[in-house]
């Protein structure tokens, strides 16, 4: 799997994104490999669990940063609702919002890991 | 500014709490930087406050945990640091209060995610430029005013010694000169830069044109303060002055290389060269002549025609430029006389400034003080860099000298220490909250920590320096370390902002100190505390611990004498370890036990409800048999519950319940009680010295004792022997065995404060005199020991003839009346009792009832001989139990008992007739009758000189 196959297994067309890396396929390719070992979202998931929404925020925002700047677009855009929800006091909102980022991660989880075990 | 500042490569700071986006910044940012990443605000901080200037930039984002990036920000702010260190920020949030909220603190630009390679690096760039620029130019103009404010003051410094000295009128010349220099070089480099004259050039080259003439100090008076004109001869002379000048700054070596000095020479040698060749000393031509020595001869030339000297009126202005134009005064460089035809203006007026008073030393001064003043130069790159080198050079010292340094600084809470120290103590080198980290507890006592800020609370901005010893884990082992420092205080009012210092690894000097202290705190023997110490325990645990109960126990070692007699010191001594092994085993680690004599131990321990326990305890433990030998204790206990709170008490009170215990037949333990409160007499220990003397005297059977005594018996009438196991007494009979004591000698027995009971006590000698019945004894009790077992021989003397003469034992007799009446009583010269003895003992007596007041009638030269004499007639005529009183000057009182009237009478005769015998001048009166002493003593002298 390439990097451009694996971005469009994800359903997103990562013109911008590489041009943001230069152009660098390869740099590219090096830093989505290390999305793979952080542990943002383990911490999240254990945040949410104690419903620590203080650390949900935290967790959630530092995933916004990172899956936005890779373009991992439905990442990106439920972690971001997660941020939001959590400024505006809306807590309850949270959980479902955590399940559909869970599904969105854990796809991008495993094409990446597919990525990865090819490169 | 630094100029390898090219070669260093820049360091960006990088915070984030995410990793993918530290390396994704650092990768954009590529291998031209050096990057440091920070994972969170704490460790930014830290870093910052380590690297001070040598940081170019910090990249920060917002959200982080435990200090955030706004946090960060005012942390900056609070410091100061945020004007040399520009900031990024880097964030998603596009809330434009929050932008303004990151400006106005004072970040430099944005950078938001998602990253874009180019807009990181050019964002980055921009901003290390913009403010590389801003660095040099606070840079360049902290440069000049420090080079002109060092200079100035060294100038000044100089020449107000010369010119002072020697030339009245160059006081306002080298002013002028000044400032005709300056303002010529500053036309100068507007026309051209071949000279490549930098603003700090010029500052220098002014103030160096002020010791242009220094060397006229080595010109002589006549001839510099000459009114006239000088002749050939004088002239040459006069010439030399710039070589001299030259020269003495040559001879500047430890500063010729200063730039400013440099300059100076130039000038001196060269301020009389001209253009065409024509000057001296050198006859140098052209641009040969230094600039700045072409420009302080213009300026010196003018600055002369158009002042007085003694020789001439000063020329008008355009005079004088017309003079110099005309090359009246030697040729000039074509340029130097356009830039003087350029500012003709301005020098006349910055002339009229630079005088007394209104001087532009004065003005520059001001500018720069103001400049200093402004906050953009407080913390100046420069001194971020001075103090950054500083930084370096201190730690590179402590590595060496094995020091770990410490800071602490209270905003944020940071603990730092240096390299040496992080590995010496396994701490990290920086440590975010100290006091809450589990590291420092771990390694710190709770104690120690305690005791540490403590000390530091107690720092005042007059008293900022600590010191205190503590112990440390370093290098994985407990050593024992001082730490000094200084607290720092800052603001208005002065309020602690942190700490410096130095840990320093004191152990093998603390060992010596403990072992001496050791040594002279311990019995080296048993290794108990000694005496003294164990008093000085004691009275601190009662004074700390007010309402807590403490027993005391006295322990005495029976027959020790004994023990070391028969099986040697040695075995003595392993008795006495033992005795102190077993107490320590009976007892915890914190009471106090001390060995306070030979056989003697104290031990000190709070009260509780099984102390009986214990103390019998101890008590079996002791009396166990030692290598066979079976071992007997007698203990005395007091303690605190019978209102004895201080030391002394308990010790005296334990004491008396351990002679109880003895008393009550050894080997016993002792409370002390009502029935022991009873005072004991004042023990009059008489020959303490000799104790050891005595110490010989242990028989090992009774056997030997009653060989003893026989002996003994040979030489003194009535022996007693009194046993202090069977508290029984005994005489000697003259072959020495013991038989019932007689009647007479009872009232030497067993009560408390006879001569034996002292000598018990004491274990040693006590020697005492009694009337008794008419009579006077003198008692000797000797302790001794017989078996182990302790024994009281006394040597009772009746009718001593030597007594009352007190030749006997005189030093011991007369140490003992001392302590008792604080008087002495006897006369020394007539070997005689004195008036004391008479007052005290004598006088109100009713057993003696024959006296006579012999009055001699003594020249007075050699009185005391004659004295002497007559007192040694009458003890020839006398019995040694009759007393002789010297009580006045020159008059005695012989006092005799058991004596019949004509006895009494012969004495008197045999004497009165000795005494004429040897020439003396006497006359006697006699009483003989009962009643007071006093009343008979008054009658006898009435009766001197009258017939019986």
């Amino acid at each position: 799997m390439t990097l451009r196959e694996f971005y469009e297994k994800i359903g997103v067309d990562p013109t911008n994104v590489l041009q943001r890396f230069g152009g660098s396929e390869a740099m590219l390719g090096k830093f989505v490999k290390k999305f793979l070992a952080d542990g943002t979202f383990v911490q999240l998931t254990e945040a949410m669990e104690k419903k620590d929404w203080e650390n949900v925020f935290r967790a959630a925002h530092t995933l916004k940063g990172l899956s936005g700047n890779f373009d991992f677009l439905k990442v990106y855009d439920l972690s971001a609702k997660i941020v939001e929800r959590y400024r505006a006091n809306d807590f309850d909102a949270i959980p479902p919002l955590f399940d559909e980022l869970k599904a969105r991660y854990d796809e991008t989880v495993k094409y990446l890991t597919e990525f990865c075990s090819e490169n | 500014m630094k100029k390898n500042d090219k070669k260093r490569k820049q360091t960006i700071l990088i915070v984030d709490d995410s990793e993918i986006n530290r390396s994704l910044l650092a990768d954009m940012l590529g291998s031209d930087f050096t990057i440091l990443e920070a994972e969170d605000g704490t460790q930014a901080v830290a870093i910052m406050q380590q690297e001070g200037s040598g940081l170019d930039l910090v990249l920060l984002d917002i959200v982080m945990p435990k200090m955030d990036g706004f946090e960060v920000l005012a942390v900056m702010n609070r410091n100061g640091w945020i004007k040399d260190i520009p900031v990024i920020m880097i964030s998603s949030e596009t809330a434009s209060s929050c932008i303004e909220r990151a400006y106005e603190f004072g970040v430099t630009d944005f950078i938001n995610r998602p990253f874009d390679v180019w807009i990181v690096r050019r964002r980055v760039m921009n901003t290390l430029m913009l403010s590389g620029k801003h660095k040099k130019l606070v840079g360049m103009v902290t440069d000049q005013i420090f080079e002109r404010e060092k200079m100035s003051n060294l100038m000044i410094t100089i020449l107000s010694h010369i010119v002072e000295f020697r030339n009245g009128e160059s006081g306002m010349h080298v002013l002028h000169i000044r400032t005709i220099s300056e303002l010529l070089l500053k036309s100068l480099v507007s026309k051209t830069d071949k000279y490549n004259l930098t603003p700090s050039d010029i500052s220098l080259i002014s103030t160096a044109s002020a010791l242009h003439d220094i060397g006229k100090i080595g010109i002589p008076d006549h001839i510099l303060n000459k009114p006239g004109k000088f002749t050939p001869e004088e002239y040459e002379i006069m010439k030399t002055h710039s070589e001299i000048g030259a020269s003495m700054l040559n001879d500047l070596d430890f500063i010729k290389d200063e730039k400013l000095v440099k300059y100076a020479h130039e000038i001196c040698r060269h301020h009389h060269e001209r253009y065409d060749g024509n000057g001296y000393p050198d006859k140098l031509k052209g641009e040969e002549i230094p600039i700045s020595a072409q420009v302080v001869s213009l300026a010196d030339v003018y600055d002369a025609l158009t002042s007085t000297r003694v020789y001439k009126p000063p020329f008008k202005h355009e005079k004088a430029l017309e003079m110099i134009m005309n090359g009246e005064c030697g040729q000039f460089n074509p340029l130097l006389l356009e830039c003087i035809n350029d500012v003709k203006d301005k020098l006349v007026a910055e002339l009229q400034v630079s005088s007394p008073g209104k001087i532009a030393f004065g003005d520059m001064r001001k500018v720069t003080d103001e400049m200093l003043q402004k906050d953009e130069l407080s913390t100046s790159a420069r001194t971020l860099t001075l103090l950054e080198t500083e930084r370096i050079k201190t730690r590179f010292f402590a590595e060496l000298s094995h020091e770990i340094q410490f800071e602490y600084v209270s905003e944020p809470p940071m603990l730092m220490i240096s390299d040496f120290g992080e590995r010496k103590l396994g701490l990290d080198e920086i440590t975010m909250n100290p006091l809450d980290d589990e590291k420092v507890k771990k390694t710190f006592s709770e104690k120690t920590l305690k005791a540490f800020a403590d000390i530091i609370r107690k720092t005042t901005p007059e008293n900022y320096t600590f010191n205190m010893e503590m112990p440390m884990p370093l290098g994985g082992e407990q050593r024992w370390t001082r730490v000094s420092g200084r607290a720092l205080f800052s603001g208005e009012p002065l309020v602690r902002t942190g700490f410096i210092g130095k840990i320093i690894d004191i152990s093998s000097e603390k060992a010596v100190i403990n072992e001496l202290r050791h040594k002279a705190t311990h019995d080296p023997l048993t290794l108990l505390y000694n005496n003294a110490t164990a008093k000085e325990l004691i009275t601190r645990r009662l004074i700390e611990n007010p309402k807590r109960d403490y027993v005391m126990l006295y322990l005495d070692l029976d027959y020790f004498k004994t023990i070391n007699d028969t099986y040697g010191h040695n075995f003595g001594n392993d008795v006495l370890r033992h005795i102190s092994d077993k107490l320590r085993a009976a007892l915890r680690k914190d009471d106090i036990i001390a060995r306070v004599g030979g056989d003697e131990f104290i031990a000190f321990f709070e009260c509780h409800k099984t102390q009986d326990a214990t103390i019998k305890r101890i008590f079996d433990s002791l009396i166990e048999p030692f290598r066979n030998l079976p071992l007997s204790v007698s203990i005395g206990a007091a303690q605190t519950t019978d209102g004895a709170r201080d030391y002394e008490s308990l010790y005296n009170n334990a004491d008396r319940a351990m002679y109880e215990a003895k008393r009550g037949g050894k080997q016993g333990v002792r409370y002390y009680d009502a029935t022991v409160t009873e005072e004991f007499p004042t023990v009059t220990v008489i020959d303490e010295p000799n104790k050891s003397e005595n110490a010989a005297l242990s028989f090992l059977s009774m056997k030997e004792l009653t060989a003893f005594l026989r002996e003994t018996r040979k030489v003194h009438n009535c022996v007693h022997v009194f046993d202090a196991t069977a508290m029984t007494k005994f005489a000697a009979d003259k072959n020495g065995e013991l038989g019932k004591t007689d009647e007479n000698c009872e009232f030497f027995g067993a009560g408390r404060d006879s001569v034996t009971e002292r000598a018990l006590m004491t274990k040693g000698r006590v020697c005492d005199m009694a009337f008794r019945g008419g009579d006077i004894y003198q008692s000797t009790a000797l302790y001794v020991e017989c078996g182990g077992k302790p024994y009281v021989l006394e040597v009772v003397e009746p009718l001593n003839t030597e007594v009352l003469s007190g030749v006997c034992d005189t030093p011991e007799i007369i140490a003992m009346i001392d302590r008792r009446g604080g008087k002495q009583y006897m006369d020394v010269s007539a070997n005689a009792y004195n008036n004391n003895y008479y007052e005290e003992q004598l006088k109100n007596r009713t057993d003696f009832y024959n006296v006579a007041a012999i009055r001699l009638d003594v020249d007075k030269e050699n009185s005391e001989q004659r004295i002497s004499e007559a007192a040694d007639t009458i003890y020839s005529c006398v019995r040694g139990i009759d007393a002789l009183v010297r009580r006045k000057e020159n008059e005695f009182l012989l006092v005799m008992k058991n004596v019949g009237e004509e006895r009494f009478d012969d004495v008197i005769k045999t004497t009165e007739a000795a005494l004429k015998k040897t020439g003396a001048k006497v006359r006697v009166g006699s009483c003989r009758a009962l009643g007071k002493l006093e009343i008979l003593v008054e009658k006898a002298e009435k009766n001197i000189g009258k017939k019986r």
